[in-house]
């Protein structure tokens, strides 16, 4: 049977986040050992993904996606960080297909849309 | 002039009004072969659209496949454009099809774009009626008996396993024996089926019947073939060509016959009735079969999945006879299989033979001994039976299918015997008549009264003076003698009233025998 990256973000959260920080990297060797056996190593950008929005989801916070047309600021980026919780994970992208304005997206699920690409889209398909 | 435009465009703009609203959406974490796996859309319903933004426009897929953490979707566009990272959104309808009288003559693809060349089908797309592809079979409580015939034009089947209007029939055979063929002949023939007069048309006679021609998988060449024929014989005035061909993606061919059905749908719900073609069943299960696949679907027997008989059995479903209170209208089907080496009990197969009111078994044996349509009597069956059979044919053809059915043994114990008593010699001499006089050439579909007065002549012994290999040129000429000589008297009073009267035999009888002098 080969195990989705979200089964194996699943097992890691429920033993090694609970377990001794002296344990931590032992326990982390043997899961990624555990990857390569199953011959899911090829997956394994996939499993860390998942890891990592699960140990998201599992602090109440949310994976949140910034997408620019342009690179920004340090600044205009800092100020929008703040305006989401601490628990949010917060990534930063650049798509210049955006032309301009900005997309937010949460878990992957919750789109808000700011961008010019999608107002001149709008507008032309009226 | 430009000054106009612009202003115009001016104003456009600016009552442009647009507030971005939080939207759910989902990102194609895989795609490929037509299939893209979307991440997210958890409140995706079966069989909705999704609209995937892709960097050269927006593409439609299907909701397939709805799972814990994604769906799996069936590209319907251009499946090329579909690249990891693109968004899709749900668009809350599910697949629909534009359909009306305008579709009438076109040769359309399953989502009801023209292939013809011939420009738009619909003026005013947005007033144009959608119906669903998926639909449910209309229940119990507003379907009626099947009683009104639906004349194929050919002998053996409109004799001996009659089809009604609401039937699903199943035209099963290896290839190159005749299926499409048979199911040509029946749109052709509708053409001079229908009833002229109004008031055998409101007693509800034969009216004219709408046809749909799905083409599933099949070669291009063979579609613009069929199309071709279709035109030169007038046909396609009442004909409507789905297309599926062979070069199509999977997903198109799954789509036509539900495509095919949803443009019947229109008609029957008009209080008209439909005759649809499946061309065949056997590629639409292999197209499903590869989709499913590929949606990681567990594979059964034959590696089919395992809701292939519910696939099937929805489609044909949907052919129904509604009571008058619903519009009387009607949806008959002819599903076509290809067997494989006259493998009748391979999966698919018999999943259709059991689904289906009966089947027509063409053979390859009896075709390449020159019997065509090589329509095997003993095995090929209509459950609907003579209740769809006018009073006239009835009467002729009641006998028919023993008298070869007792033919056909004796015919074989008579390869062993060397004397044979005179009955058995008229028996099997009679049989040998009736097998001549039910060959016919295909696309030359025989009208209805014609093969009654045909069928006639046969059956009561008046051919038995005629040698075997005389037969057929015979019945030519007898046919030619009634419509030049009794057209009005005999061919047409059959015709309008489906009845064989006493006086109309009387005349028949002389007339066959005035014909036998000549």
């Amino acid at each position: 049977m080969r195990y989705a990256p979200s089964q194996y973000a699943e097992a890691f959260t429920a033993v090694v986040p609970k377990a001794p920080a002296s344990r931590r990297a032992e326990l982390t060797q043997r899961f990624l050992r555990s990857v390569r056996k199953n011959g899911d190593l090829s997956r394994i950008r996939q499993i860390v993904a998942a890891i990592e929005r699960r140990l998201v989801t599992e602090r109440g916070g949310a994976w949140i996606r910034l997408e620019f047309a342009r690179p920004q600021p340090e600044h205009a980026v800092a100020g929008l960080r703040g305006r989401f919780g601490a628990h949010d994970h917060i990534e930063v992208a650049v798509r210049p297909e955006l032309i301009a304005g900005v997309r937010i997206t949460r878990d992957n699920e919750t789109e808000l849309d700011y961008s010019l690409a999608r107002k001149l889209k709008k507008l032309f398909t009226r | 002039m430009s000054y106009e435009i612009i202003e115009k465009l001016k104003r456009e703009i600016a009552g442009f009004r647009d507030e971005p609203e939080s939207e759910r959406i989902g990102i194609v974490t895989e795609a490929g072969d037509g299939i893209a796996k979307i991440a997210g859309l958890s409140e995706a319903l079966s069989q909705e659209i999704i609209t995937i933004e892709t960097s050269s426009g927006d593409v439609s897929a299907l909701a397939a496949n709805l799972e814990e953490d994604f769906i799996g979707a069936i590209i319907l566009g251009n499946a090329d454009a579909v690249k990891v990272g693109d968004r899709g959104k749900k668009t809350g309808t599910v697949l629909s099809i534009p359909v009306g009288r305008e579709l009438i003559g076109r040769v359309v693809d399953p989502l009801g774009e023209p292939l013809d060349g011939k420009g738009v089908i619909f003026e005013n797309e947005e007033n144009v009626k959608r119906n669903r592809l998926e639909r449910n079979a209309p229940s119990v409580v507003v379907r009626e008996s099947v009683k009104i015939p639906l004349h194929t034009g050919v002998k053996a089947i409109d004799a001996m396993i009659p089809i009604g209007r609401g039937q699903r029939e199943l035209i099963i055979g290896d290839r190159q024996t005749g299926k499409t063929a048979i199911a040509l002949d029946a749109i052709l023939n509708q053409k001079q089926d229908s009833v002229s007069s109004p008031e055998a048309s409101a007693k509800g006679g034969r009216r004219r019947v709408i046809c749909i021609y799905v083409a599933i998988g099949q070669k291009n060449s063979k579609v613009a073939k069929i199309v071709k024929l279709l035109e030169e014989k007038g046909a396609l005035a009442y004909t409507i060509v789905v297309s599926a061909p062979a070069s199509a993606p999977a997903a198109m061919q799954y789509l036509a016959p539900f495509a095919g059905a949803a443009v019947g749908e229109y008609f029957m719900d008009a209080g008209e009735d439909a005759l649809v073609v499946y061309d065949d069943l056997s590629k639409h299960a292999d197209a499903y079969r590869e989709l499913s696949l590929l949606l990681r679907r567990p594979p059964g027997r034959e590696a089919y999945p395992g809701d292939i008989f519910y696939l099937h059995s929805r489609l044909l479903e949907r052919a129904a006879k509604l009571d008058q209170e619903h519009g009387g209208g009607s949806l008959t089907a002819l599903p076509i299989i290809e067997t494989k080496l006259g493998d009748v009990s391979a999966y698919i197969p018999t999943n259709v033979i059991s689904i289906t009111d009966g089947q027509i078994y063409l053979e390859a044996n009896l075709f390449f001994q020159g019997i065509r349509p090589a329509v095997n009597v003993g095995l090929s069956v209509s459950r609907v039976g003579s209740t769809a059979q006018t009073k006239a044919m009835k009467k002729v053809a009641s006998r028919l299918r023993l008298e070869l059915a007792q033919f056909r043994e004796l015919a074989a114990f008579a390869q062993f015997a060397s004397d044979l008593d005179e009955s058995t010699r008229q028996r099997i001499r009679r049989g040998e008549l009736l097998t001549e006089i039910l060959k016919q050439s295909d696309i030359e579909p025989v009208p209805f009264e014609r093969q009654v007065v045909a069928i006639y002549a046969a059956i009561n012994g008046h051919l038995d003076s005629i040698a075997v290999a005389d037969a057929k040129a015979f019945e030519t000429k007898f046919l030619d003698y009634l419509e030049k000589r009794y057209r009005d008297t005999i061919l047409k009073p059959i015709a309008e009233t489906g009845e064989l009267a006493e006086a109309v035999e009387t005349k028949l009888k002389q007339a066959i025998e005035e014909c036998k002098q000549l």
